[in-house]
Order: C-alpha cells, then sequence, then structure tokens
C-alpha cells in the first residue's frame, strides 16, 4: 500500500477515535469488529479503495485431501489380513473336510472301490494298504465351505495386492 | 438475540451504501460524524469497521467527492459528499428499495403476529 495513503487513513482513524474518545465512546464502539480484528479491517479499507487486490487474510488451516488422494496403505493392509485370515480358515475347513470325506475302511462294509491311482480325490502322499477298500462318503459340508473360503481369500488378497501396487506406481494427479 | 442482530446486518448490507449517500446529502460529513448520523437515524448497529471500506468503495467508484477542511478544534479531517453520479445512483437506489420495501411489505403484511400483552 502506498504510504501517502497508508498515512491519510490512519489520520482519519485516529481524529474519529479521538473525537469518540473525548464523547466518551469507547474505539470497540467505533470501529465494531474492526476493533478486534485490525488487520482485517484495514485489509478490507484497503482493498475498497482499490489500493490492494486483496485484503490479506490468516493463512486457512490445510483442508485435507481429497478422499481419492489420501493414503489407503492402511484400508488396503487391513483388507488384505482379513482376507490372508479367510484363507486360512478356509483352508483348515478344507482339510479337516477332506479327512472326513474320504474314509479308509478295513473290511468292506459297502462297495468296495478299490484303490487305484485314478481315483479321485485321494489326498498325495494316502497310502492305501493292499486289500484295504477305499470308500467314498460323499461331499462334506466343511468341504466345500474351506474350498469356498480359501477362494474367496486368495483372490481377495491377490486382487487387494494388485490394486496397492497399482496405486502405488500411479503418477499422482494433478489439483485442478 | 444474536440470530436478530446477523438478520439486522444482513438486511442492512445491501443498503448501507444508500445509507451513507443520503447521510451526505445532508451536508458533507467525515467518518466519524456519518457514524453518528446513522446512529441517530436509528442504526445503532453500524461501525466504522462497515463504513469506511465502503466509503472506500464509493470514492473509488467516483461516487462521492472528498475534500480536507479543518474540524471543530481538531485535526483536517476528510470530508464526503455525493458526486452527481452518486446523487443518481442514490435516487435509483431509493425507488429500488421503495419497491422492494412495499413488496416485501405486502408479503409480510399478511403475517398475524401472535404477541401477547
Amino acid at each position: 500500500m502506498p504510504d501517502p495513503a497508508a498515512n491519510e487513513m490512519a489520520a482519519d482513524l485516529e481524529a474519529d477515535l479521538e473525537e469518540a474518545e473525548s464523547e466518551g465512546v469507547s474505539a470497540e464502539e467505533v470501529l465494531g469488529n474492526g476493533a478486534f480484528d485490525p488487520r482485517s479491517f484495514a485489509g478490507s479499507w484497503a482493498k475498497e479503495r482499490g489500493l490492494v487486490q486483496s485484503a490479506p487474510t490468516l493463512p486457512a488451516p490445510a483442508a485435507p485431501p481429497p478422499a481419492e488422494h489420501r493414503p489407503r496403505q492402511p484400508r488396503t493392509l487391513s483388507l488384505v489380513l482379513a482376507f490372508a485370515v479367510l484363507a486360512v480358515v478356509g483352508a483348515v475347513l478344507l482339510i479337516i473336510g477332506s479327512r472326513q470325506a474320504l474314509a479308509v475302511v478295513g473290511p468292506v462294509m459297502g462297495k468296495p472301490v478299490p484303490a487305484s491311482p485314478g481315483f479321485p480325490f485321494r489326498p498325495p502322499g494316502t497310502i492305501v494298504q493292499p486289500g484295504a477298500a477305499v470308500q467314498f462318503v460323499g461331499p462334506d459340508p466343511l468341504h466345500t465351505a474351506g474350498s469356498l473360503l480359501l477362494l474367496i481369500g486368495v483372490v481377495g488378497m491377490i486382487t487387494m495386492l494388485v490394486l496397492w501396487s497399482w496405486r502405488r506406481l500411479r503418477p499422482p494427479v494433478a489439483a485442478a | 438475540m444474536v440470530q436478530d442482530v446477523a438478520r439486522r446486518t444482513e438486511l442492512l448490507r445491501g443498503t448501507l451504501d444508500l445509507c451513507l449517500l443520503a447521510v451526505m446529502e445532508e451536508g458533507p460529513a467525515y467518518g466519524y460524524e456519518m457514524t453518528k448520523r446513522l446512529r441517530a437515524g436509528g442504526l445503532s448497529i453500524v461501525s466504522e469497521g462497515s463504513i469506511y471500506p465502503l466509503l472506500g468503495r464509493l470514492e473509488r467508484e467516483g461516487l462521492v467527492e472528498t475534500y480536507r477542511a479543518a474540524s471543530n478544534g481538531g485535526p483536517p479531517r476528510k470530508y464526503y459528499r455525493p458526486s452527481e453520479e452518486g446523487r443518481r445512483a442514490l435516487e435509483a437506489g431509493v425507488s429500488e428499495w421503495r419497491a422492494a420495501r412495499d413488496a416485501i411489505d405486502t408479503v409480510l403484511g399478511n403475517v398475524s403476529l401472535g404477541v401477547k400483552p
């Protein structure tokens, strides 16, 4: 702001306040809110006179970044962990269910199924004694649920990890 | 109470320039003198914090003329008075205000206030 204009404004204000004081009127009554925020008062006055482009203002507190730019690592990590837990639970259920679904029985009680290498659902490493019969007792609900949970868990984990990597490699979007 | 003051302030915001031009029309005045005239007219919520920026704008827009003159025993003061353009703006503004006031009175006039003595 040019000095002559600033001096003129200060002189006007000083004269007004002196007159008000002589009449028993306080500076707060004369200036209103301007008495409590002299910087803003002087700024708006100078701006309206066309002396400055804009009134000075206190810096605004930094706004939180837009939702799409906020770091999502904690949320992504939580989701990966949740899917991992799901996968582990699914795996446990699958193992338990597989053991129940495949029964090795000694003496043949029902129609025996030969323990041939092509026998389906035979877990690796299962040793079937010669002469013993293996009986398939049907799909166990635990086996089905375990398979489903394991599938969801693994797919979820992979998806979240891919998304997380993509977000990390993606160039930042310039603010408008 | 706070809401009442806020509403009055909002109502005044669009017409304070007219009020300033009107009190200047009574006779040239400096800032504090205008404040006193406005308060004498019932606008007690007007302060110099409001009118100085507005006087600055009126001056920039050429609606007022200023000059320095000695006040009663005090230092020279900056006096304001409406320019020709300011007088035209005052007349036009007063017409607009009266039209708006009449329309609002018509609408609000239908409201019966249930104020008990």
